[in-house]
């Protein structure tokens, strides 16, 4: 054999075998039943098939579909303006581009959809990761490469139409808005009653201060130095946690309810918006990112040594319906349950924004767009292993809602048929430093002991309440990251559709190069505009403070309500981003391989439909809206609710029908571009 | 071989702290400024720094 052929035949051996011990390892979870699995085969299962993936599927996309070529100019290298397009480093913009994307999205949906056994979750992320997620991220990367860093709005106005247009841009707002009450609210029920996590997470803010002045003022280009040092404060923050913890002055001041954290929360929303980026933003985004790499590296290197086995069965009960994390049947509910992770419509605005702007050869698509959600499916796998390592009684006890659990929560949680008692969970919550784990909703504690577990096992008990809050404060600093920002994109984007509503007040000249620049606030003059801005940020802030607010009251648990709304925008935006690549592959030559994009497109159409068909319509009282809403109605017209309750009643019930109003809502939306993309305005373009 | 590949990995080290100090960014705006003749007006490394961060923020970069 010559040594080319003889390269060829390892190459063919090397994928073959990956390719089987992938198809072994998905078969051992599937098919193991009544032992436990060890939580190996999942990691396996998740490399070998993105590796897969990743080498032919979308190697063929990019070069039968998309036709990258090489030797063309990326927008980087033409432009090269030294601000926005700047020719980066390949690997950089990964990092770049995966920091991005990887929120507390795919740690959370996963724990949360751990409630339907590990099975379903696991074969969702790794299906939906390599023939959904990935591909809408690469092909709207690529498409917005292609297009100088148009953002999707500005793509699907050019490329559909105008309402498809303002449709994406209204639910690229409600979207953020419903992100950020859920954020807040996973934040509020993390740091409820825990006055350890909410000293340590209070102690972020000056710490990140602190450090934001330093960088302003001293060292812009510090980053590094400065980083180390505020890593450095927030783990002795976590440690003063601890002192609080056992010190009852203290613990009393920072035991705090579900309300007063969600009005401080609130607060400090709209003081991070209006405060300028330097101070609070950007040092503690840079330190997120860095505690986010290095944890989630940490946890990777933890599993490989640990090897945890997998406690939860493979599937549970409640794949009927009735779970108490939230309500609703595996179909469809998984499927919006975990979005990032599997799918997710919100990379295709950061796949539109800065990353493609930066890339210097059109190759690097694969890597940065599809790599990228790849990696973001090993981290909601990794989620997933933390949340089904726990004891399944324990899982429920810690995520499951008072109002569920009943006075009695040990039988509550025997009758589902997991064994638990008092003193375990007494002994647990005092191991981690709180108070207590019972209905501990919103996926971060329940993260957080799963990752103190494995952490412990691996590097050593002694701490683990120390790996726990850490675990807490890892997760709140970046969700009050996203919180900022979000809070300060969606004021701007605010601002640009006021500004279409009301085109005299100020002409729109915002395209792909300056999109909601701050200098094109309507009025010149200098105090109208802060009001304005002032303004906006105000309604922005009270709009997700709604939502928070109203999750925090809500007797069962606020997830039950929050998350699958969250769900339901993000897999509108994915329709949506679909809907649009879908369109860019029938105008091209190779409209044959439509099958791609139009197969993921409808699948979320239907799931995302019937999830808001059930959530508004469903006859159950905690999936539908309307079921709740009469209920309540009858129980109130019955003279079943007390005199002081009467009020509160009154405007759950008026809540109810605003959030089903909300969840039709983004069924119009999803469907108006869905309509005008393939019904009326290409095909009319077309003939 | 194995050295080539340590070799790489500093690089890629340095690179990497280059672009987040921000040198690679700063660097790379004079060198804009050079080719388009207007080193006068270019801004120093501090202002450039302030502004490419404020910048940042006004779009979506950061997500769920």
């Amino acid at each position: 054999m010559t040594l080319k052929r003889k390269k060829d035949f390892l190459h063919v051996f090397l994928w073959i075998s990956i390719g089987l011990f992938g198809a072994a390892s998905i078969g051992a979870i599937a098919l193991i039943r009544g032992e436990k699995i060890s939580s190996l085969w999942f990691l396996c299962a998740c490399i070998c098939t993105q590796l897969i993936a990743y080498r032919f599927y979308s190697a063929w996309i990019a070069a039968k579909i998309l036709h990258v070529n090489v030797s063309r100019l990326t927008p980087a290298s033409k432009i090269n303006d030294g601000k926005d397009f700047v020719p980066t480093n390949k690997w950089i913009v990964f990092g770049h581009h995966f920091a991005a994307i990887a929120g507390p999205g795919p740690l959370i949906g996963p724990t949360l959809a751990a409630q339907f056994g590990y099975l379903p979750g696991t074969l969702w992320i790794l299906i939906g990761c390599v023939l959904a997620g990935a591909v809408q991220d690469m092909i709207i990367l690529f498409s917005s490469m292609r297009r100088d860093g148009k953002s999707l709005g500005q793509m699907i106005k050019d490329e559909i139409g105008a309402v498809a247009g303002f449709a994406a841009m209204i639910g690229t707002l409600a979207i953020i808005i419903i992100l950020i009450s859920v954020l807040g609210l996973v934040v509020v029920k993390a740091l409820m009653h825990s006055p350890w996590g909410s000293f340590t997470v209070l102690m972020t803010i000056p710490i990140a201060m602190m450090i934001g002045c330093y960088l302003y003022y001293v060292r812009p280009s510090g980053v590094i130095e400065a980083s180390l040092v505020g890593l450095t404060l927030f783990l002795l923050a976590v440690y003063g946690g601890k002192i609080v913890h056992y010190n009852e002055n203290y613990a009393a001041i920072f035991n705090r309810d579900g309300k007063f954290l969600a009005i401080a929360i609130i607060i400090y929303g709209f003081a991070a918006a209006t405060l300028p980026v330097w101070l609070l933003l950007a040092p503690r985004d840079y330190l997120s990112s860095f505690l986010k790499i290095g944890t989630i590296s940490l946890l990777a290197i933890a599993l490989l040594i640990f090897q945890p086995q997998i406690q939860m069965p493979a599937l549970t009960q409640f794949i009927d319906g009735s779970g108490p994390i939230f309500a609703g049947k595996i179909f469809p509910f998984l499927f919006i349950t975990i979005a990032c992770g599997a799918i997710s419509g919100f990379h295709s605005l950061v796949a539109s924004g800065t990353t493609p702007k930066i890339i210097s050869n059109e190759k690097d698509v694969r890597l940065i767009g599809y790599g990228s959600m790849l990696l973001e499916g090993c981290v909601a796998i990794m989620a997933m292993i933390a949340a089904c390592v726990l004891d399944p009684a324990i899982f429920f006890a810690i995520n499951s809602p008072a109002a569920i659990l009943g006075d009695n929560a040990v039988q509550t949680i025997s009758s589902w048929g997991f064994s638990i008692n008092q003193g375990t969970m007494e002994a647990l919550a005092s191991q981690m430093g709180e108070n207590t784990l019972f209905s501990r909703t919103g996926g971060a504690p329940s993260l957080a002991v799963g990752m103190a577990s494995i952490f412990s096992s691996a590097f050593g008990s002694s701490m683990l309440s120390m790996w726990y809050h850490f675990a807490i404060m890892f997760e709140a600093i970046f969700i009050l990251t996203t919180l900022d920002a979000g809070t300060r994109v969606a004021r701007f984007m605010l601002q640009d559709l006021l500004k279409q509503i009301h085109r005299n007040i100020c002409p729109a000249r915002y395209g792909a190069r300056s999109t909601y620049h701050p200098s094109l606030v309507a009025g010149s003059n200098l105090i109208q505009r802060n009001f304005f801005n002032i303004l906006c940020s105000f309604l922005v802030v009270a709009s997700w403070g709604y939502f928070l607010y109203l999750g925090v009251i809500d007797p069962s648990g606020g997830v039950n309500i929050l998350w699958p709304l969250f769900g339901i925008s993000n897999q509108m935006l994915a329709g949506i981003a679909l809907s649009f690549a879908t369109v860019l592959i029938l105008k091209s030559e190779q409209k044959k391989f439509f099958f791609i994009t139009a197969i993921p497109l409808i699948f979320l159409l239907a799931t995302t439909s019937y999830a808001v068909f059930e959530k508004v319509f469903s006859n159950d009282i905690r999936v539908g809206f309307f079921a709740m809403a009469q209920n309540l109605q009858s129980k109130l017209d019955g003279g079943l609710i007390s005199a002081e309750n009467f009020s509160l009643t009154e405007k759950m019930i008026f809540n109810q029908k605003l959030l089903a109003a909300i969840t039709l809502g983004f069924a119009a939306v999803l469907w108006t571009v869905v309509v005008d993309a393939f019904l009326l305005s290409p095909l009319k373009k077309q003939k | 071989m194995k050295k080539n590949i340590l070799h790489k990995l500093w690089n890629f080290f340095l690179l990497l702290r280059e672009y987040i100090s921000g040198d690679f960014a700063y660097k790379n705006y004079l060198q804009h400024c050079k080719k388009n003749h207007m080193q006068e007006k270019a801004l120093d490394k501090k202002s450039f720094l302030r502004d490419k961060e404020k910048n940042k923020w006004n779009k979506i970069n950061r997500c769920c």
